[in-house]
C-alpha cells in the first residue's frame, strides 16, 4: 500500500484571509472588536489633537515672551547715562567716514534694567524676582580701543573688553559657560548665536543692551518645556533737528 | 454607532481648544504697540481699523479699548495718562494699550455654564501691550 503524503502550502493572501475571517466569526454577535477598534481609533485622535493643542498652547505663550522681550531692550537701550556719556556725543563725527560717533557712550546699569523689568511685566506679566535665575543681562558700550562690556547675572557680574564686535559672541558665550553650569557649546540651544560668520556680523559698534533668557519653563496644557530666547538692541543715535 | 457619538462630543471639545480667539487678540494688541514704536502715532483711521478688526472677535466698544500714553523716569513708567487719537509722541516716551471685551468669552460660559452673576467668576477677552517710542519726530 503505498501512502502518497502531499503538503500544501497556502499563499500569504489565503492564510491571512482566513484568520482574518475566523476572528471576526469567533466575535461574532457580541460587536467587541468594531467596539475596541473603534476606541482605540478614538483614543489615537484623542491624543493627536491634545498634544496638537498642548503645543499651540506653548508656542503662543512663547511668541508672546519673545515679543515681549523685544519691546523690553528696546525700551532699556534708551536709558543712557548722560553724565557718564558727556565725551562721546560731542565728539560728533568722523571726519573721514562721516559717521556718527557713538564712543564712549554708556548705559545707565540700574535704570536700563528698571525699564526692562518693567516693560517686560507689562507685556506678559512675569515679575522681575520670577525670572532673574533665568537671566543674563549683557551691556556693551563701545569706546575708541574697542567694546566694553559688562555681563550680570544675579549678584555676579564680570567686567571685559573685546577690541572688535565679531569678537562679542564667543566673549558672551565663555561666560555663559562659566555661569551655567552644564553648559555645551556645541549645541545652539545653550548659547548665543547672533553671527552666521564674520562677514555677517549682526553686532556692529554701538552700545548694547542684551537679554539672554535661559531655560525659561514654559507651561502647555500638560507638558512643561523650557525655552531659550536672545533679545538685544542697539542704541539709535540720531541728533536732533 | 459608538464612535459616531464619541465624535460628535470630543472633537467640538477640541477644536474649542485649538481655536481660541485670545491669541489673534493679543497679537493686535501687539501689532499696535510696535506700529506705535516705530511711528509715534497712532491716527484715527489706524485706530478703527483696529477696532474692526477687533470686533471681528468679540465686542470692542471705545470705551473697551484704553490706549495711554507715558514717561519713563529713571526706567520706571511714571505719569500715564489718556492717549488722545494722532497725538505724536516722542522718543523715548511710553505707550500702553489696553483691551477688555464687552462680553464674556466662550470659554468662561463653558465653564460657569453661562454668564456667572458673580462677576469676578467671568473672563473676558483681555490682552496689554507696552512700548516705548523710538522715533525721532
Amino acid at each position: 500500500m503505498i501512502h502518497k503524503t502531499s503538503i500544501t502550502v497556502q499563499k500569504p493572501s489565503a492564510v491571512w484571509n482566513t484568520s482574518h475571517k475566523l476572528f471576526l466569526d469567533s466575535q461574532k454577535g457580541s460587536g467587541l472588536t468594531v467596539v475596541f477598534l473603534g476606541l482605540s481609533g478614538i483614543l489615537i485622535v484623542l491624543l493627536v489633537f491634545l498634544s496638537i493643542a498642548d503645543y499651540a498652547l506653548y508656542s503662543t505663550k512663547r511668541n508672546i515672551i519673545s515679543r515681549g522681550i523685544d519691546y523690553a531692550v528696546c525700551a532699556a537701550i534708551q536709558e543712557i547715562d548722560r553724565t557718564e556719556s558727556k565725551d562721546g556725543p560731542a565728539s560728533g563725527f568722523d571726519e573721514t567716514m562721516g559717521k556718527m560717533l557713538v564712543d564712549g557712550i554708556v548705559l545707565n546699569e540700574a535704570s536700563s534694567d528698571n525699564a526692562f523689568f518693567s516693560t517686560m511685566q507689562m507685556n506678559f506679566g512675569i515679575k522681575r524676582e520670577n525670572i532673574s535665575d533665568h537671566i543674563l543681562i549683557i551691556t556693551v558700550s563701545p569706546n575708541t580701543a574697542g567694546l566694553n562690556y559688562i555681563i550680570r547675572k544675579g549678584q555676579q557680574r564680570l567686567e571685559g573688553s573685546v577690541t572688535s564686535p565679531d569678537q562679542l559672541e564667543p566673549a558672551i558665550n565663555n561666560v555663559v559657560r562659566q555661569f551655567w553650569e552644564g553648559t555645551d557649546l556645541e549645541q545652539d540651544g545653550h548659547i548665543v548665536n547672533v553671527n552666521g560668520n564674520l562677514k555677517t556680523n549682526q553686532f556692529k559698534k554701538v552700545p548694547y543692551y542684551l537679554v539672554f533668557i535661559k531655560d525659561y519653563q514654559i507651561d502647555g496644557l500638560f507638558k512643561k518645556r523650557t525655552a531659550m530666547f536672545v533679545g538685544f538692541a542697539g542704541a539709535k543715535i540720531e541728533r536732533r533737528k | 454607532m459608538s464612535k459616531i457619538y464619541a465624535f460628535i462630543i470630543i472633537v467640538p471639545f477640541i477644536a474649542l481648544l485649538l481655536f481660541t480667539k485670545q491669541r489673534y487678540i493679543k497679537d493686535l494688541t501687539d501689532s499696535t504697540a510696535y506700529v506705535v514704536k516705530i511711528t509715534g502715532m497712532i491716527t484715527t483711521e489706524e485706530y478703527s481699523k483696529l477696532k474692526a478688526k477687533l470686533n471681528k472677535f468679540a465686542r470692542f466698544d471705545d470705551a473697551n479699548i484704553i490706549l495711554m500714553k507715558g514717561v519713563y523716569n529713571t526706567g520706571t513708567l511714571t505719569n500715564m495718562t489718556a492717549y488722545i487719537l494722532g497725538t505724536q509722541l516722542n522718543k523715548g516716551d511710553a505707550f500702553l494699550i489696553y483691551i477688555k471685551s464687552v462680553d464674556v468669552s466662550n470659554y468662561s460660559k463653558l465653564q460657569n455654564g453661562g454668564v456667572n452673576s458673580d462677576d469676578t467668576q467671568n473672563l473676558y477677552y483681555c490682552a496689554k501691550a507696552q512700548c516705548r517710542v523710538e522715533y525721532v519726530p
